[in-house]
């Protein structure tokens, strides 16, 4: 009896195993099976203790290393290769050479940054060749080569390393030689201006006007340009299983938190794709999460905001070949500011940035707000606003929702159409689509006039969005809230607002809230969108954790 | 349980929307209905006992630190009792996310959607609790701390902007149906803060769970003002026999705003603030029903709970057919008795907790 | 997390397919109503009247070139009761009557006498499409004919117009701004008692023809709504108080009283006030008259009965002196102050004296008298309602002259025939 029972039993378990695994198979059924969730090392940035007392990388040597230069080369060397941290730090470059024949010597330059042409032609001849013969048993010999054999305009002498090293940073090339305590300091600078033009999509009013280019050295020239401090380290690697190109992480060492830089690293190391060949490619590799629709790196064309960026604690990731940098981590609030905003005057600045919030608020809500107030709540319109749009639909052949959908989608169109259109025409093709189209459908009465106008309105409030990204990502929002004000009125739009701050709130951007530093609320400087005096701003946005967190005063 | 944390201002955002969220429906009416001009004090000596029973709470919460209060039901009265302890919490927190999600149907029913069906409306509601729900109590508390000051913003604009209809001798007589009535009804009523359990619930998401007592008292006092003053507002607007008459007095008293020609009928700035506090408050209700269940079954994964649970939710809110039973019956019901719910567990656990456990536990220590 | 995203997708999709959106009405699928009226009815009990806005000629601006529709329809239906009576009218208008934009509910004058109020037209109340702040219209002739009167004959759209007559009563004092709340609340309270619009049509034939003189001389404040003698404009005119016992309109008040009433209720916002020149009686002097605060009072009981101690405050502006005496000199504008403040004292003290007749408290006397209870059952056994004959008051009226306008200091008119003072 019990054996049979239990014969049963496994059969009847079995045929339900069976159903299970069959019901897995069907796409639409297997969502209603409880499966495991699968451990996923998810990457979560834990808070570091504050540092900010005053040893810090920046000035430890001061107390703990050496002040000047040693007479042993190899101990200079060695110094060097730790303070610019090499090999980690490629752009630096060491070449070390023999004067006179057999006087061990060494060069300390940053490429890019001299000018290579008089380095090869000029410096390394005149050094190697040039010094034959010379009586090393001379009094000094540093002045004899200086006075003698280099031939460039600014030489200078200095047995500092924190002075020698701005130098070098700063573009200068610098010569040791084996037991002299001094150290020669060669002005090559030379940067690379290579048709540097204005950037295209992120303009200023009063900033910079100069963009990234293709090239991945004369972009770092640029950013070593404008952030002359020997902590700001560039990374090589390379990415793409097929073109192999090249990719730089760019920090400032002392103040990006170490755990980022990790995390960034084993991302990119782990792209294994055919080929690069952007930097979109690589941010969509390395971002947290693909399913959210906001962006979770910053992509910016301008230097200025580049260092800015760097400033604040976040690393950077520039492709060869993209005319752009991406930063990560960051928050709603990086992608909503641009680069003007403390270069104005905080008046200004908060001025300016309250109608982007406006705008952004408008391109968000505007037409799904309109749907549901006309669609469910038209007690909450004035009489006569009412009685305007009563008329103006009057003989408009559509339901509302659908006169909305068709005017969203022209607009997206005709906005789409004028990206892609060569030249000038583009911005003609916008006006004369828009002016005219609009015009004609009002006047066949396809469409109401206010209509097109909270349209249009809502069109232009998604221009102030300076991250293109992120007005893609509201663009499309807004057919959700559409959709969500056409279903149920305030009540839809309101539970899509629950829902669309959820998921906001969730996003992370390498383990960093999207919403940080408001939900949750942190401590940063007072910019988020009111900004105060320049002086009030001393601390780094706590969550991107900084090493230090308070500003340099 | 992997929930991630919440920020103390977030836990308080979270609770007190929880707590607030009932008196935008018929509750107001209901407290007039019984003690009359003084149901805006009332609220207050409700808020007062919770506050009791919570010092209760915190003092287990105290004396076991880094663990959530069902972990300590387990640890005092042992697992299978802790089990039914555990379970008496996660029905009245079911029970009362869904006659609060009633409530707040047959309102939008009547004031806003008119036509749609019940299930509609409900249907929505849990769509988006579900999906909430998914994405963790870390979601839900840092939205609940970002639309808590916009909705603070449009609370104290509304109740501002209908001072026009305040008239100060609306609240006399003073003591309502007298004081003794007053004060029976205000410790049947504390209920209507029962929710702080939450805290509770959810105290090993908070970064250390001695936090929960400050927490606690900022919620209850936050609550209570916050109760208070639309009583307030309500009793002030209305004479006693009219609001107990309203089937939503608040939403009637934003309808009557009135300045000028064109500002008037705002009542879509209250709208917001009711679904919005609403919604955060019924799903963290809800999320911690589902906590307290899976903690009685040890079950890990929470996913598949909610699913279930969201289903039972809509079955159960949708069960009674008409309103009427609702308002004369179930809530008040609830409303009156739901304390026995909300605070049984507690009081059960710290009277064998105080006799039993305590000397051990502090003998465990010393040694 | 496809997994999540999937479900919330497949979620969403479920939810739209299954259902569609149940509330979403295009605007022109109404009919709005801006005005509701109620009659006696022939042919059933009640004769209902709706002012329909027609919203195409309202809202365009621009001019077409077909002929201006107009901007109004009046329907008037005998029904039993108020929903039966939209429920068949939809089916000849082809559009849902919607109140959402109501402004005005009309009872004709032999309703409100009966006290039907409720039972016509009031239990509306409880129709969530009607907004409370509604104004509340007695009409002194049939609610048809007032409602196909009213309506702009001055080119401004019927909306402005409508809610523009609301506005005068803060600028003029001559009716109460009574919305539906204010009434149906008072209608259930145990406070005071309610009060109502008094309107009615002027068909201009009360203005005298140059060079008739058998006229009968009233004074203009004393006239009730639709006696006014004058000409030209809008021939609906809201002019004084009905004044209710429970629902039964009991008295109606002229202009003068019902400026006085609202002064006592603390409602009186601003107004011209006009009296005899104190020096020489056959001339006039208008003054600017604002309620500076709202009316102090107190309540004693003496013997159980209640004795309120009223001080009304206000603050006048001189608009107009006809004898250019100096009235604005500070030796003689306390003259002027104590002139007026008698006037309005013996006005008041007769309003409460009619008050007391009727033994309805229209003056919200009952607002102040409840603080002397601690609770309702003791406030509701002392029942006020019934008591105001039993009250007693005393006025006591602080009027100060603020504001002279852009005279200081009028000088004599000089001619040949006479001289003035």
């Amino acid at each position: 009896m019990y054996s049979e029972y239990h014969k049963t039993m496994q059969r009847l378990k079995a045929s339900g195993l069976r159903l299970v695994e069959t019901m897995g198979k069907i796409p639409f059924l297997n969502l209603l099976i409880y499966k495991e969730s699968p451990k996923k090392d998810k990457f979560e940035l834990l808070e570091t203790k504050e540092d900010d007392s005053e040893d810090d990388v920046i000035n430890e040597h001061k107390v703990v290393k050496e002040k000047y230069i040693y007479s042993d080369i190899k101990a200079n060397l060695k110094r060097i290769r730790e303070d610019f941290n090499i090999p980690q730090n490629s752009d630096v470059i060491i070449r070390e050479l023999k004067i006179c024949g057999y006087i061990d010597a060494f060069l300390v330059f940053i490429n890019g940054l001299i000018d290579k042409k008089i380095l090869n032609e000029v410096v390394l001849k005149n050094l190697m060749s040039g010094t034959r013969g010379m009586d090393y048993e001379e009094e000094d010999l540093v002045d004899a080569i200086a006075e003698r054999i280099i031939n460039v305009g600014i030489v200078k002498k200095h047995n500092l390393f924190d002075r020698i090293e701005d130098f070098i940073t700063n573009g200068y090339c610098a010569l040791f030689i084996d037991g002299y305590e001094k150290c020669l300091l060669l002005e090559m600078t030379a940067y690379e201006k290579r048709n540097i033009e204005k950037p295209e999509n992120e303009k200023t009013i009063r900033g910079s006007k100069e963009s990234f280019v293709e090239d991945l050295p004369t972009n770092i020239s640029i950013l070593r340009r404008l952030f002359r401090n020997k902590n700001f380290i560039v990374e090589y690697m390379k990415i793409g299983a097929e073109n192999n190109i090249g990719c730089a992480i760019m920090y400032v060492k002392g103040i990006t938190n170490p755990e980022i830089l990790k995390e960034l690293k084993k991302r990119i190391n782990k792209v294994k794709s055919e080929a690069i060949l952007n930097s979109g490619m690589l941010e969509q590799r390395i971002e947290d999460n693909k399913w959210m629709i906001f962006p979770q790196t910053l992509n910016t064309e301008r230097p200025d905001r580049a260092v800015s960026l760097l400033m604040e604690g976040k690393a950077l990731v520039m492709v060869e070949g993209s005319p752009c940098v991406n930063a990560v981590p960051i928050t709603f609030f990086d992608l909503y500011h641009t680069s003007e905003d403390n270069n104005l005057k905080w008046q200004y600045g908060s001025f300016i940035s309250i109608i982007r919030l406006l705008g952004v608020f408008m391109a968000v809500f505007l037409p799904g707000f309109y749907i549901a107030l006309v669609l469910y709540s038209q007690e909450m319109i004035s009489s006569e606003l009412l009685a305007s749009i009563a008329a103006a639909r009057e003989g408009v052949p559509f339901p509302t929702i659908i006169e909305l959908i068709i005017m969203e989608l022209a607009f997206e169109l005709i906005r789409e159409a004028s990206s892609r259109v060569p030249g000038s025409i583009g911005e003609t093709l916008g006006i004369v689509g828009a002016l005219i189209l609009g015009q004609a459908a009002v006047q066949a009465g396809l469409v109401s006039p206010i209509l097109i106008i909270v349209v249009a309105a809502s069109g232009i409030a998604n221009f102030v969005i300076p991250d293109y990204s992120l007005s893609l990502a509201i663009r499309i929002s807004r057919f959700f809230f559409i959709l969500m004000g056409y279903m149920a009125g305030f009540y839809g739009i309101s539970i899509g607002m629950f829902i669309f701050f959820v998921i906001m709130c969730s996003v992370k951007s390498l383990g960093v809230p999207f919403l940080a530093p408001v939900a949750p609320k942190l401590r940063t400087s007072p910019d988020i969108i009111l900004t105060k005096p320049i002086d009030k701003m001393n601390y780094r946005p706590d969550e991107s954790n900084a090493v230090k967190k308070l500003k340099k005063e | 349980m992997n929930e991630g944390k919440v920020g103390n201002i977030e836990m308080i955002c979270l609770i007190v929307n929880a707590i607030v969220c009932k008196a935008f429906f018929t509750s107001v009416a209901a407290v007039i209905q019984k003690v009359g001009t003084a149901g805006w004090y009332m609220t207050l000596i409700s808020a007062a006992v919770s506050l009791a029973v919570f010092g209760l709470m915190y003092i287990m919460i105290r004396a076991y630190e880094g663990k959530n209060i069902l972990e300590i039901y387990d640890e005092i009265v042992g697992k299978k009792a802790g089990r039914l302890l555990t379970l008496v919490s996660c029905m009245i927190l079911f029970l009362s996310a869904s006659i609060t999600l009633r409530e707040f149907t047959d309102a939008t029913n009547v004031y806003l959607l008119h036509v749609s069906p019940p299930g509609y409306i409900v249907g929505m509601f849990i769509i988006a609790m579900i999906v909430v729900c998914f994405f963790g109590i870390e979601g839900l508390a840092r939205t609940a701390k970002f639309f808590s000051y916009i909705l603070l913003i449009n609370f104290l604009i509304v109740m501002v902007l209908s001072i026009q209809h305040y008239q100060i001798y609306r609240l006399y007589p003073l003591l309502g149906y007298g004081l003794g009535n007053t004060v029976k009804n205000g410790i049947m009523r504390s209920s209507a803060y029962g929710e702080i359990i939450l805290i509770g619930i959810f105290a090993k998401a908070l970064n250390n769970t001695k936090d929960a007592g400050k927490i606690g008292l900022k919620c209850l006092i936050l609550g209570g003002l916050f109760i208070a003053q639309i009583l307030f507002s309500v009793i002030a607007s209305f004479p006693y026999f009219t609001a107990a008459e309203l089937a939503d007095p608040l939403y009637i008293m934003v309808s009557l705003i009135e300045y000028g020609r064109f500002f008037q009928r705002v009542e879509v700035i209250f709208i917001f603030t009711w679904n919005l506090s609403t919604l955060i408050g019924l799903t963290a209700i809800f999320y911690g029903a589902v906590i307290s269940y899976c903690h009685a079954f040890d079950i890990k994964d929470k996913r598949p709970i909610i699913i279930s649970f969201a289903i039972s939710i809509y079955a159960a809110t949708l069960i009674i057919p008409s309103i009427t039973i609702i308002l004369d019956y179930v809530v008040p019901t609830l409303r009156d008795y739901g304390w026995v719910g909300f605070y049984s567990p507690i009081f059960i656990a710290i009277i064998i907790w105080f006799f039993f456990k305590r000397g051990k536990q502090t003998y465990a220590e010393k040694s | 997390m496809q997994r999540k995203v999937s479900i919330i997708i497949t979620l969403f999709a479920v939810t739209l397919l299954s259902t569609s959106c149940f509330d979403a009405h295009e605007v022109d699928n109404y009919a709005y109503v801006t005005t509701v009226g109620v009659d006696k009815g022939v042919a059933d009990k009640w004769r209902f009247s709706f002012q329909i806005a027609n919203m195409r000629a309202t809202g365009s601006r621009e001019e077409s070139g077909n002929q201006k529709a107009p901007e109004y329809i009046t329907i008037t239906i005998d029904a039993p009761s108020f929903f039966h009576a939209v429920n068949v009218l939809n089916t000849s208008i082809a559009r849902t009557l919607n109140f959402r934009h109501t402004k005005y509910l009309v009872i004709s004058r032999d309703i409100a006498k009966e006290g039907k109020f409720t039972e016509s037209l009031g239990t509306i109340i409880r129709f969530r499409e009607i907004r409370r702040t509604t104004g509340v219209v007695v009409s002194t002739d049939t609610a048809e004919a007032f409602i196909e009167e009213f309506n702009p004959k001055i080119g401004i759209s019927l909306a402005r117009l409508q809610e523009g007559y609301m506005e005068q009563s803060r600028q003029t004092g001559f009716f109460p701004e009574i919305q539906l709340k204010d009434y149906y609340l008072e209608i259930k309270s145990n406070y005071s008692q309610p009060i109502a619009i008094l309107a009615g049509i002027n068909d201009f034939s009360h203005l005298p023809q140059q060079g008739e003189t058998d006229v009968e001389k009233i004074e203009l404040g004393k006239r009730k709504a639709g006696e006014i003698p004058r000409k030209g404009g809008n021939t609906v005119e809201f002019f004084g108080t009905a004044v209710f016992d429970g629902e039964r309109m009991v008295a109606e008040l002229n202009g003068y009283e019902t400026t006085i009433m609202l002064m006592l209720r603390g409602e009186y916002d601003r107004g011209i006030f006009t009296l005899k020149d104190p020096l020489k009686p056959e001339l006039y002097i208008s003054l600017n008259l604002k309620q500076r605060r709202k009316p102090k009072v107190k309540v004693e009981f003496v013997d159980g009965k209640p004795v309120f101690h009223i001080k009304l405050m206000l603050n006048g502006e001189i608009m107009a002196i006809q004898s250019s005496i100096g009235y604005e000199k500070t030796s003689k504008i306390g003259y002027l102050e104590s002139a007026i403040e008698d006037i309005i004292k013996q006005q008041a003290e007769a309003l409460i004296e009619k008050a007391k007749e009727l033994n309805v408290d229209f003056l919200n006397f009952g607002f102040h008298i409840v603080k002397a209870f601690p609770t309702i059952q003791e406030w509701e056994k002392y029942n006020w309602i019934g008591q105001m004959e039993t009250a007693k008051a005393t006025v006591e009226v602080d009027v100060k002259i603020r504001k002279i306008g852009t005279l200081i200091k009028s000088s004599q008119i000089l001619g040949t025939e006479g001289e003035q003072d």
